[in-house]
């Protein structure tokens, strides 16, 4: 019992450390008073978000960067991007 | 609708994994399930087990998915204009919702245009991602060891992503966010608590701005 108890409170912790960030824009600021720079570079980050996640995948072969033949998943997602 | 199946077929081998590698770090199967259904966050997930296991203390666990969950606050600003006109009961659960994939699906739906109930396909994306989530934790739990990890699975994900960042590259500025953010989170992939993939999107973002800007000085300029 004492067991279950130590992993709920870690739990709770990382629900702390995880939701209220999501929620923080969503409902503390509105859109309106965001200033003009950041609204226009919100713009962005969805294609960087998905660059900065793919990348590291393709051109990393265990943490080493790997730009060769020898290196699948490079070849697998060139061949991809080009019949997307 | 092909995307967003292979997406979630894509967070499969991940969920799995999840659950297989909490119980061989000794967590009791009944707080790992509640851990997939209380905070729902992919990497973050992965951290933790990873931390927990080296025998790191609880303050350090939750500081440091702090830390990895920053990025969140992105997402969160990202979907504030779209979810501005939606009552709070809309969007706390929604919030809920926003870890990775299901960001970046509705994200790229509505860069390229399509803001028709974008609130219905969050829920929708993020409900089906959640319960896929939910169900691949606990084939984890009982399959254990049994659960192959061959980093070929796992390549299905990044190429779906891939699928969905070719379509938004249709003008330089994208493509300069999207470049810049990529080369940086690959050099800086050696940061600890996933810092570098923090870094790398700042980056873009910065690297969309400065060139939307020069092409509206280069346009000026033009007579």
């Amino acid at each position: 019992m004492i067991v279950l108890w130590h992993w709920g409170i870690i739990l709770g912790g990382i629900m702390v450390a995880t939701y209220p960030i999501r929620l923080t824009f969503v409902v503390l600021l509105a859109p309106e008073r965001m200033p003009d720079i950041v609204r226009r570079g919100l713009h962005y980050v969805p294609s960087a978000v998905l660059a900065a996640i793919i990348l590291p995948e393709l051109l990393l072969t265990e943490g080493a960067l790997n730009i060769s033949l020898s290196n699948d998943r490079l070849l697998t997602g060139i061949v991809a991007a080009l019949i997307t | 609708m092909k995307i967003q199946l292979s997406i979630l077929l894509g967070v499969v081998p991940f969920a799995l994994i999840f659950g297989a590698l909490a119980i061989s770090a000794s967590i009791p199967p009944i707080a790992v399930q509640g851990y997939s259904l209380l905070v729902f966050a992919d990497s973050a997930q992965f951290l933790a087990i990873g931390l927990i296991n080296s025998g790191a203390t609880s303050v350090v666990v939750v500081l440091s998915i702090f830390i990895v969950n920053l990025r969140h606050a992105f997402y969160s600003a990202t979907m504030a204009p779209m979810s501005r006109h939606l009552p709070l009961r809309w969007k706390a659960p929604l919030a809920w919702l926003l870890m990775d994939e299901a960001f970046v699906m509705t994200a790229a739906r509505y860069a390229r245009g399509n803001t028709q109930a974008a609130h219905w396909f969050m829920l929708g994306t993020g409900l089906s991602l959640y319960v896929t989530w939910q169900l691949g934790t606990f084939a984890g739990i009982i399959a254990g060891s049994l659960v192959p990890y061959n980093g070929v699975l796992d390549f299905a994900l990044p190429l779906t992503f891939l699928a969905l960042l070719v379509p938004t590259l249709n003008k330089w500025p994208v493509a300069a966010a999207s470049l810049t953010a990529g080369v940086l989170a690959v050099l800086l992939n050696e940061l600890p608590f996933q810092l570098g993939l923090l870094l790398a999107m700042l980056a873009g973002v910065t690297a969309g701005l400065l060139a939307e800007r020069k092409n509206r000085v280069m346009e000026a300029a033009l007579p």
